[in-house]
Formats: C-alpha cells, structure tokens, sequence
C-alpha cells in the first residue's frame, strides 16, 4: 500500500516536473526576435553627423555591436523593403554615409506621423558599420517637425 | 602635348570612373533552412554591394548578426553557436559578372563566379543570377545553396535534425549609381 502511495507521489512530481521543463522550453524557444529595449539606457546619444564622424571611416571611436544607442538626425528616406520599415538619416556628406534603421514592428502606427526632412531621434541596437552605419529593432524616441 | 591632354581630360576620366560603378546599400539577403523538425528562416535587408560596370566585378559584403529572425533563441544559436559573429562579424563575396554588358537593357541571366568568405572559411561559388535594368537602377536576384559544412560549421548532435545540411539563400540587389 506504502508502495503504491510512493509510486503515485513519484509519478504526479515526474509529471510536474515534465511539464515545467516543457512550459519553460516553449516560454523561451517562443520568445520573439525584437530585442525589448524601452527600458534600456542608451550607451552614446548622438547626432547623426557626429556619429558617423567618430564611428564611420577613420572614426575615432569604435563601439561595440549590439550596444544600445540613441541617435538624432534628420529622415532622409523611410522605406518599406521586404515588408520592413526602414528610416535612412543623413549622415556624412564628405563619405556619402547615412545611419539606416530598421524599425521595430510596435512603431508601424508612430511611423505614420514621421516625414521626409523631419528631426527625429530613435534608439535600436547598434550592429556595425559597413559604408552606412546599421541599426536594427529601432523605435522612435523623440520627433519634431 | 599628350600631357596637357592627360590633364585636360583627367576630370572627364575620373567622373566616367566613378559612373561606372553602381551601390545597392540595403541589399536583401535571406536563408531558410527546411528540416521535418522546424523551418528556420532569416533576413537581412542591409546588405552592401558595389559593381563596377566597366570590368564586371562585384563585390558584397554583409553583417553576420544583422540577420533578423522570427526567434529570439534562432538568432542566439545563429550568432553564438554556428556564425559566431563576434570573431566572424562579416560575410564577404568577391566576384565577377561573367559575359555581362551593362548597355543592354533586356533581361539577362548570368553567371556570377567569386569567393565566399564566411565563419573564416573561403568559398568558390557560381551563382546564377537575373539581372534587370530599369532606367539607372540594376536588379541583381538569384537563388543559391551553400553546405553547412563547407563552412566549417559544427552543428551539436542534438540540434542536427532542426537544421538542413543545405541551406537556401535567396537575394536582391537594387543598385543604383554610386555617389561617393
């Protein structure tokens, strides 16, 4: 009788324990590919053209990728490439560079109020440079006309 | 004489030069790996790329963890685990557009022969490729298939069955006349 009390408390702990190791893969194996970073800090807060003045070619500093950045500059271009929005800001003149950012799927309604030559500020996850400077999962901080 | 040429015509050479090569700054690139398991897919859409129309040579270079993914964890496994973007942050192809004439307007299919180098592991790759002209823009697109490992990519026994041996690589390039 023990015996099978025993058994039937050491089958119901297996079970639970099975289904929170499943319950936990599927939280984490589900977890979407935007990086959440409303809360985050930035680590530079910069204008675009200071920025591709100091990372860009010959810059002086170097940032490391993935680093959280907020940068503020004037919309040169948004498109909508592969079902993504993507702003371009102007950036250096003297390299042709621009900083390209590739919005967070959240900010398709705030995108609507954003026009060409307006001066937004937005904050993505810096990923690198290659003749532009890269951004992704970015949102929109601040905009003014 | 033929130096006062060479000086008089010097500007009109160099901005030929410069015309001559054409820049798509947000090429798109995606892979997809199909396995019973799952399907993984991703996409990059900043991919550079710079073709010089007067010698046919291509150049593409891309950020390994500007990849986007519909899994956080896929791109975890991806840039961690397999890519390792952090000592390998770029993947570069350096090529040639073979029998490729810039001047006709039609539709063309044409082979692409270079070097792929990703993960630090080099490549000889053909790749077929559809080349349209509209006004001053080219559109480069093709498909493509690379073996994981040829690129020196271990994959851990216990995720081989969620990832393809083959991986399929699509891509489009929208080029349009360099600036700078």
């Amino acid at each position: 009788m023990s015996n099978l009390k025993r058994n039937g408390i050491g089958i119901g702990a297996l079970t639970i324990l099975i289904v929170a190791v499943f319950w936990l893969f599927k939280v984490i194996y589900q977890q979407p590919g935007t990086v959440d970073i409303v809360n985050q800090d930035p680590l530079y807060d910069l204008d675009a053209t200071t920025f591709m003045e100091l990372v860009g070619k010959n810059g002086e500093i170097s940032i490391a990728p993935e680093s959280v950045v907020e940068i503020k500059g004037v919309v040169k271009e948004i498109n909508y490439l592969n079902n993504r929005v993507t702003i371009l800001l102007e950036g250096s003149e003297t390299y042709a560079s621009h900083v390209i950012c590739d919005m967070q799927s959240t900010q398709n309604d705030a995108m609507a109020q954003i026009e060409i030559r307006d001066t937004v500020t937005l904050k993505g996850v810096y990923k690198g440079f290659l003749k532009d400077a890269i951004f992704l999962n970015c949102l929109i901080a601040e905009q003014r006309p | 004489m033929n130096k006062l040429l060479l000086i008089l015509f010097l500007p009109i050479m160099l901005v030929r030069a410069q015309s001559d090569k054409v820049i798509a700054r947000q090429g798109q690139v995606s892979f997809f790996s199909y396995t019973s398991v799952e399907h993984i897919k991703a996409q990059n859409n900043q991919v550079l790329s710079v073709v010089d129309l007067s010698s046919n040579e291509i150049a593409v270079r891309m950020l390994m963890n500007a990849f986007v993914f519909e899994k956080a964890l896929m791109r975890d496994h991806f840039n961690e685990s397999y890519i390792e973007s952090d000592i390998y942050p770029e993947g570069i192809f350096e090529g040639k557009i073979l029998d490729f004439d810039s001047a006709v307007s039609d539709s063309q299919t044409r082979l692409i022969k270079g070097v792929f180098s990703m993960h630090g592991v080099q490549q000889e790759l053909e790749i077929k490729t559809k080349i349209e002209q509209q006004n001053d823009t080219f559109i480069l697109s093709g498909t493509f298939q690379v073996l994981v490992q040829d690129y020196n990519i271990n994959i851990p026994p216990l995720l081989a069955g969620n990832i393809a041996k083959t991986i399929t690589v699509d891509f489009r390039f929208e080029y349009e006349p360099y600036e700078n």
